[in-house]
């Protein structure tokens, strides 16, 4: 297994031109292989933390590092997987070939790229779909290709923005139960974007909430031993008010 | 609707179209009463046919077509050359961007007497005026296409490690392609009449020319054959080309776009 | 992003462009027979020379009234065809091969036949450009009316509304963004069919003009006739958008 390196966000404040204070004062350490959820309310500048980790934007001040290494623009070593699958996957590309994409740049021998690639998508349960064009797929189907399109390329850090959010129900419990099996199995470290606080506690073992913007900071850093199973778990209801009041007092103030 | 349900369809109304234009047709003619002025939709047949015959017909078509081709073989690559750089450049769009506009608010057709003054009657002023019309045709739409790529599209590629260049030639170029297939399918169209009023001004072959030397020989079968083929032509062109992309190139067509 | 300052360097840059393309343009036709390619001054005078004489006046005059008379034939044609029609979807469906063969068709094609049957006089004109702006904005009614979402009908079902009323208060309503659209198409054919028209058979008009100074080889003259009609042109068309805006019928 590679070495996945730590991320760590030291002291980042955003703004944008002469615009109001977005994020302010950020400073956290995400360490290798953890399944960390950013939660907060609409508005709270969690798409912001995404581009600033992904490098889509700088932050005005502070820095964003992996391992020593500052961040200072998109890479492969952060994959982002974005919530519109529409957009985010190439509509003339078959969904092999989607998966493919990034990975000619990785892996020239031919056909141990293709080996990559049909693992990965046995991973996501789509050895049946490989040769067909997105515009053949369901939403679930769209969003397991984005993510088998993420993960094929080995990042240090899988960065997911609201990923199943527009998602129906079922679709999006299938999709919490695959990702935490394949994060098990890689195990890399997944930061996972959502406003959804049941979501946050089933898939991740720790959950930073973000109050609301403008000034967004980090209200709550909140740890899991073992993430809850099932909603009906014992603690379940007790963690997911504690979280809920941090967001409601952040709204207050 | 099922595959073969949907060509019997088309079929079923196409024939109808037909029968209602000839009906009125044929009602117009015997009303009018003046053959002359409008013959009757037989008599147009039997000089079609005959005309068929001797391959006067084909002949006419096939110049016309020739010079379309010719005209796109070269118009449509420059077109979507220069589109794609003036979408991705915005030095490039400021630079060419006037001219764009002023090309644009002219109709091709004004341009016909400058294409003679400069070139004469010729096959080379004929080109000219074809290769001018569909160039600006793909232009427009491949400017129109780079500029519609996506956010997340760049953004996506960008994350999976993609610099620059290979952005222009992996994501930009391939998501621009159906919108420089749909201006060739419109720049076809403008084409066709460009072609047909090149070939009025002055030409010895070619529908155009056809429809004219009708004119000056005050025979309307001709003319209406002329006038028909060309309708016929167009049409002709257009499907076969959304076929062509729909089932030879589906990757490329705007459908898996839409709805996707 | 400072997009005022971007937008003056657009202008900027556009400003140099035109002025490097003007100078091409001179150097050029001080090189060349003034007949093939005069220079820009020269297209200028003669321009200003034109607006003098009551030719150019009535030109612009007649050939602004055929524009006209026909667009406004064609369209109030068109919207009742496609109104008519669009009713059954049947029908339109039906005929719609019809529509594509006919907007395939160049209104020039048409012009010949169109000055044996009505004369080489005004009403050929009228009936070109209307002939055309009938097809377009026809061909957009229906394309409208057929693409009414399904969940609008169900709700005019939901309160009670008869076949008739549904089509004349959800449907056409719907239609309309597509109407002005095909309107708005319209205006460029109709220039079209214009020139097609009097390049070929007119003894007025501004294409008659470019036609006429070709043959006597005043080309700076022709270069100033072809430079008006592309301005009267998007004069109409910027008139058009202004009037949908003000009116707030917007186009979708």
């Amino acid at each position: 297994m590679a070495e996945w390196k730590n991320l760590v966000i030291k002291d980042v404040t955003k703004r944008f031109d002469s615009g109001p204070c977005i994020l302010s004062g950020i400073d956290i350490r995400i360490s290798r292989g953890s399944f960390v959820c950013v939660l907060g309310p609409s508005g709270s500048g969690k798409s912001t933390l995404a581009d600033l980790i992904a490098g889509f934007v700088k932050p005005s001040t502070g820095d964003i590092l992996l391992d020593h290494e500052k961040v200072t623009g998109p890479g492969p070593d952060r994959v982002v997987i974005f919530q519109d699958f529409s957009n985010a996957l190439f509509p003339w590309l078959t969904v092999a070939e989607n998966v493919e994409f990034g990975l000619k740049k990785i892996i020239g021998d031919k056909a141990a790229r293709r080996r990559k690639v049909l693992d990965t998508l046995g991973m996501v349960k789509l050895s049946d779909h490989i040769d067909k064009f997105p515009s053949e797929l369901s939403g679930g189907m769209k969003q397991r290709t984005q993510i088998a399109r993420g993960i094929v390329m080995n990042p240090d850090i899988l960065l997911m923005d609201e990923p199943f959010g527009a998602l129906d129900a079922i679709t999006r419990r299938h999709l919490q139960d695959e990702l935490v099996k394949i994060w098990e199995e890689l195990g890399q470290t997944i930061i996972f974007i959502t406003h959804d606080i049941g979501e946050a506690l089933l898939i991740s073992n720790r959950v930073l909430v973000l109050s609301s913007g403008p000034n967004a900071e980090i209200v709550e850093d909140f740890k899991q031993e073992h993430r809850f199973e099932d909603p009906s778990d014992k603690g379940f209801s007790a963690a997911y008010r504690r979280i809920e009041n941090s967001i409601e007092s952040s709204l207050k103030t | 609707m099922t595959a073969p349900k949907k060509i019997i369809y088309r079929v079923v109304s196409g024939a109808i179209s037909v029968a209602v234009f000839v009906v009125i047709w044929s009602i117009a003619s015997t009303l009018f009463n003046t053959p002359i002025l409008l013959p009757s939709p037989t008599d147009v047949f039997h000089s079609a046919m005959s005309m068929l015959y001797e391959g006067e017909l084909l002949i006419h078509i096939g110049s016309s077509v020739k010079r379309l081709i010719v005209g796109m073989a070269v118009g449509v690559p420059v077109g979507a050359l220069i589109g794609c750089a003036m979408g991705w450049f915005p030095t490039v769009n400021a630079l060419l961007d006037p001219y764009v506009r002023m090309a644009n608010s002219i109709p091709a057709i004004a341009l016909i007497p400058f294409s003679l003054l400069w070139f004469g009657v010729s096959e080379f002023s004929r080109y000219a005026l074809i290769f001018y019309t569909v160039s600006l045709c793909v232009l427009l739409s491949a400017r129109a296409g780079v500029r519609s790529v996506s956010e997340i599209q760049i953004k996506a590629a960008q994350s999976l490690g993609l610099g620059e260049k290979e952005m222009f030639v992996r994501v930009v170029i391939p998501a621009v392609f159906p919108s420089i297939l749909s201006g060739v399918r419109t720049g076809i169209g403008l084409g066709v009449m460009v072609i047909v009023a090149a070939e009025m001004v002055g030409a010895s072959d070619g529908l155009g020319y056809l429809i004219m030397e009708g004119r000056s020989h005050f025979a309307v079968d001709r003319m209406i054959i002329g006038i028909l083929g060309l309708g016929l032509l167009s049409l002709f062109l257009d499907r076969s080309f959304t076929y062509i992309v729909e089932h030879v190139m589906p990757r490329w067509s705007t459908k898996r776009r839409v709805g996707n | 992003m400072p997009s005022e300052h971007r937008k003056s360097a657009h202008y900027l840059l556009g400003a140099i462009s035109v002025v490097a393309g003007l100078t091409i343009w001179a150097i050029a036709a001080w090189y060349t027979d003034s007949a093939l390619l005069p220079t820009p001054v020269s297209v200028l005078k003669s321009f200003s020379e034109m607006t003098q004489t009551g030719d150019l006046y009535q030109s612009v005059f007649d050939s602004a009234s055929r524009v006209i008379i026909g667009y406004l034939i064609g369209t109030l044609a068109g919207i009742s065809t496609g109104v008519i029609l669009g009713g059954s979807k049947l029908i339109s469906e039906l005929l719609s091969p019809l529509f594509d063969f006919f907007k395939g068709l160049p209104p020039i094609a048409l012009v010949p036949i169109a000055i044996m049957w009505f004369g080489i006089g005004e009403m050929s004109k009228y009936v070109v450009i209307a002939y055309i702006v009938w097809i377009v904005v026809a061909v957009s009614t229906l394309s409208g009316l057929r693409e009414v979402p399904t969940i609008r009908i169900k709700i005019g079902q939901i309160m009670g509304l008869s076949h008739f009323q549904i089509y004349m208060k959800i449907a056409l309503p719907t239609a309309m963004p597509y109407i002005f659209l095909g309107m708005r198409t319209a205006i460029g054919f109709a220039y079209v069919a214009l020139v097609s028209a009097e390049l070929i058979g007119a003894n007025t008009g501004i294409g008659y003009l470019i036609m006429d100074y070709r043959f006597s080889l005043q080309t700076s003259k022709m270069i100033a006739a072809i430079v008006l009609l592309g301005v009267l042109g998007s004069l109409t068309q910027m008139l058009f958008d202004i009037i949908i805006k003000r009116t707030r019928l917007y186009l979708k």
